[in-house]
């Protein structure tokens, strides 16, 4: 009750928590809707410009694609499997499947950088199952943290609304049921 | 501190507070006065009592032999306190000695009683009753036993502008011894005339009722000494066996003298002082200086009365002839439905101007018919009826309605009809009709006396036309007795004739279980306002019958602050307790419930300093009031935020898989970047090495 606010009104100096600080209250949070159509914009055409003038340069360095493209397959598939805007699966198994890839890509830069060595590297099982094992560490990432987060947030409103129903109760009885304003509406607070 | 009692009114002693006035003494049933006094409640002496006050044994305690008796009044007639100061100032020997005056606890009414102390008259009184025989009395012995102790008497009193009003041979005790002389009795006790036999009482006087005879003059009391000495020389009643209506009937047809005398024969030595002291007309009565002479040896001349106008030719009322007005305004008193008719068939004012050849008369007569309509109260026809009777005969007493009134008696009218319950709407009547006004315009001659007396009824007839608290009829009461102690039932056994008096017997009556719901009614109000004007008209208006619960108590508080400011009556815990349980509307004007038992507790604290000035603060704290309304506003407003909050946060629950969707994935993002960049960072300074 005593936290000063500098709430809208610029009236509620004993308000606990101004109104517009309170999270996501003043601001809107809206999300959209998983797998809708975005239309083309001007990021999308810069990425396929990107694109274009670095397939050269990839093709220069032939070995080093073939063995980052094989060995991040589990990122373009969860590219594809994750239809919602923010793409936050490939982000989050890209990075990791990175770091997987990341070893190889030395030893290949370390001697021969040909294809067929590549193609080997692509092939052993160690370097294998680290590639797809940090892609795996990010599926894990993507499934546990959203859910752990949800909890987190579920029972920090719960107690928020436990809190101020407490304090709504408090009022009623410090002051009556005249508090609740169901008679009047002071203006300045929709 | 005003006087508590007329003791120390008396003694112009500082009153003494609650227990200050005379206090029972648990040892014995008596009764102590003024620290001085002591009154025996065991020892009646019935031989002293009169009609309005009983006697008993009374002893001084500085003065052993002082042989004391006092007079315990009877309630609701207020004793005459108004001249006790100066009575007791009278030293003669033919006078009854006032020693003191108060108001007891008198035991045996477990009531507060105004008591009058004398010293107790040696001898027997003249006659026990007035249809007592004596043996009539000497010329010679009236004269030096009687007349000269009433000379003596008399020039004391009228020195002080004195009163007496109740000389008769039952209030006159006789010496033991031969030559010995009487001694007048007491004429405090009872309001002035109240005790005197009719046939004592001038025609005037006689005809008002013993309650409304107002105050007397010292011709009146040499009219009574006139009927004494009449007594006394027949040593019989000369109108004995008739009726009080009879006595004054046969005053008026043939005068005072030949109505009372009749053919009783009476030395021819008496009768002299006796018609000159039985004159109708006051101004050709006997005065102290003639009977002085008289007494002094000097015959004077007889006086003989002024003869009555009468009619050539008589007006039948009634079933009889009449020829003179004021026979006739007696009678038609008696008959006032045939009074009406003659008035209002103008049968009268014709009779007046062609009978009577009174043209003044009749104009006066006319004027009270067409002035009747200007007054209020009752009907129209009793109005005209009195003005008209007034006109037709301008000395004698108000008639309204049954009652009979002088003005200046009507005060003490109004004292007994409240008392006993009867003709108080008459009285009341009497003064909303401006009767007394009439009255007095009515009288032949200005008298500077008059002045005051239009003066004090115009004021009681404003407070008699307001009927809120403190006015109407009870204010009407205590303005016109100024002496009158306060009526409120619970207050009225206490006997309280000053503020402190007054609150000092509402802290008593605030321990009694059977307490009224309030402390102010009607009665305490009314007192309350005609011994302290200053009272804050808000307060009035809140104590009205518009007030509101809050306006009310407030008011009450108010004005018992004021009163206990003015009277320094203090501490009064029992009657602030009383008030502060009655304050939950001004309690209730705050929101908050906190802030309210605060206020209730503290009230309750500050009620047991017994200062009206304590609760008057906490109550009246406007600027409180008005903290806990702002409060009260920002608790609305939290609320409402609160209300607020609970909404948003139950929206977000039930839509919850967008924590998942929206900031768990997003903070999933941060942690595989976070975690990538350190592994990267790893490889990279490993490949390094």
């Amino acid at each position: 009750m005593a936290a000063s606010t500098g709430g809208r009104s610029g009236q509620g100096r004993n308000l606990p928590v101004p109104v517009d600080q309170i999270p996501a209250l003043g601001k809107g949070a809206a999300v959209p809707r998983a797998g809708a159509k975005r239309p083309a914009n001007k990021a999308d055409k810069a990425a396929l410009i990107v694109a274009v003038c670095l397939a050269p340069l990839a093709l220069f360095v032939l070995p080093t694609t073939v063995l980052f493209f094989g060995g991040m397959v589990p990122t373009i598939v969860s590219f594809v499997a994750d239809r919602t805007q923010e793409k936050y699966l490939p982000m989050i198994v890209g990075s990791l499947n990175f770091c997987g890839v990341m070893p190889a890509g030395f030893e290949l830069w370390g001697g021969a950088a040909t294809t067929d060595r590549a193609l080997k590297l692509l092939a052993d099982p160690f370097n294998m199952a680290m590639m797809l094992g940090a892609a795996g560490l990010g599926w894990v990432i993507y499934t546990i943290v959203p859910a752990m987060v949800s909890a987190t947030m579920v029972w920090r409103n719960e107690q928020d609304i436990a809190r101020w129903q407490a304090r709504q109760e408090a009022l009623v009885s410090e002051w009556g049921r005249e508090v609740t304003g169901d008679v009047e509406q002071l203006p300045g607070l929709d | 501190m005003p006087p508590s009692d007329l003791s120390s009114f008396l003694d112009g002693a500082p009153g003494a507070g609650p227990q200050g006035r005379g206090a029972v003494d648990p040892a014995a049933a008596k009764v102590v006065l003024g620290k001085r006094y002591e009154i025996f409640a065991d020892q009646p002496l019935v031989q002293l009592n009169t009609a309005t006050a009983t006697a008993y044994r009374a002893a001084d305690k500085r003065d052993e032999r002082a042989d004391m008796f006092a007079y315990v009044c009877r309630p609701g007639l207020p004793p005459r306190s108004d001249i006790m100061g100066a009575l007791k100032g009278v030293e003669t020997p033919a006078l009854l000695r006032l020693r003191d005056a108060g108001v007891v606890d008198w035991p045996l009414n477990r009531a507060h009683r105004a008591v009058v102390l004398f010293d107790r008259p040696a001898g027997r009184r003249l006659m026990t009753t007035l249809d007592d025989r004596i043996e009539p009395m000497l010329d010679e012995a009236i004269t030096r036993q009687v007349m000269q102790p009433a000379l003596l008497a008399l020039k004391e009193l009228k020195a002080r502008r004195l009163f007496h009003g109740c000389i008769n041979p039952t209030n006159i005790f006789m010496r033991p011894g031969a030559n010995s002389t009487v001694v007048f009795g007491e004429c405090a006790s009872a309001p002035s005339g109240y005790c005197q036999p009719l046939v004592f009482e001038t025609l005037e006087r006689g005809m008002a009722m013993p309650s409304g005879r107002g105050p007397g003059s010292v011709a009146d009391d040499m009219y009574a000494l006139g009927v004494l000495i009449l007594f006394l020389a027949l040593g019989r009643n000369p109108v004995g066996g008739q009726s009080d209506e009879r006595v004054l009937q046969a005053k008026l047809d043939r005068g005072s003298y030949a109505a009372l005398v009749g053919d009783a024969r009476v030395s021819a030595m008496m009768t002299e002082p006796v018609r000159g002291l039985l004159l109708d007309d006051p101004g050709q009565r006997w005065s102290l200086a003639d009977l002085d002479l008289w007494l002094s040896g000097r015959r004077l001349s007889p006086k003989q009365p002024q003869p009555v106008r009468r009619a050539q030719r008589p007006l039948s009322f009634a079933g009889r002839d009449y020829v003179a007005a004021r026979s006739l305004a007696f009678a038609m008193e008696r008959s006032p439905i045939e009074a009406v008719r003659i008035i209002e068939n103008g049968e009268l004012e014709t009779w007046l101007r062609r009978s009577m050849e009174d043209e003044t008369l009749a104009d006066r007569v006319h004027e009270g018919t067409q002035s009747a309509s200007s007054g209020s109260g009752g009907t129209l026809s009793d109005r005209r009826l009195a003005r008209v009777l007034m006109a037709l005969d301008p000395t004698a007493p108000i008639r309204y309605r049954g009652i009979s009134v002088m003005p200046e008696g009507i005060g003490v009218a109004l004292a007994e009809a409240v008392s006993t319950g009867v003709h108080v709407q008459e009285v009341a009547e009497v003064i909303s009709a401006q009767l007394p006004i009439f009255w007095i315009s009515v009288q032949g001659v200005f008298s500077p006396e008059h002045v005051p007396i239009v003066k004090m009824f115009e004021t009681a007839r404003n407070y008699l036309e307001r009927i809120s608290p403190g006015f109407g009829i009870e204010r009407v009461l205590y303005h016109l007795n100024p002496g009158m102690p306060c009526m409120g039932a619970m207050v009225v056994d206490e006997y309280p004739q000053e503020l402190d008096d007054l609150l000092y017997a509402m802290e008593r009556a605030a321990e009694r279980p059977d307490r009224p719901t309030e402390p102010l009614d009607r009665h305490i109000m009314a007192f309350i306002l005609s011994r302290h004007g200053g009272i804050n008209e808000r307060s009035l208006l809140g104590i009205g019958p518009t007030g509101k619960p809050l306006e009310r108590v407030l008011g009450i508080l108010d004005i018992l602050f004021e009163i206990q400011r003015k009277s320094r009556a203090f501490p009064l815990p029992k009657l602030c307790g009383w008030v502060a349980t009655m304050m939950d509307p001004a309690i209730e004007r705050y929101r908050s419930g906190t802030l309210r038992d605060r206020v209730r507790d503290e009230l309750a604290k500050q009620a047991e300093t017994g200062a009206f000035k304590n609760l008057y603060v906490i109550v009246q704290n406007n600027n409180l009031v008005q903290r806990d309304g702002a409060a009260f506003d920002l608790a609305k407003r939290e609320y409402q935020l609160a209300r607020k909050v609970i909404q948003h946060r139950q929206r977000e629950l039930d839509q919850r898989e967008k924590f998942t969707t929206g900031i768990g994935r997003q903070v999933a993002a941060v942690v595989a970047c976070l975690l990538s960049a350190v592994i990267l960072a790893a490889i990279v300074v490993g490949g390094v090495a």
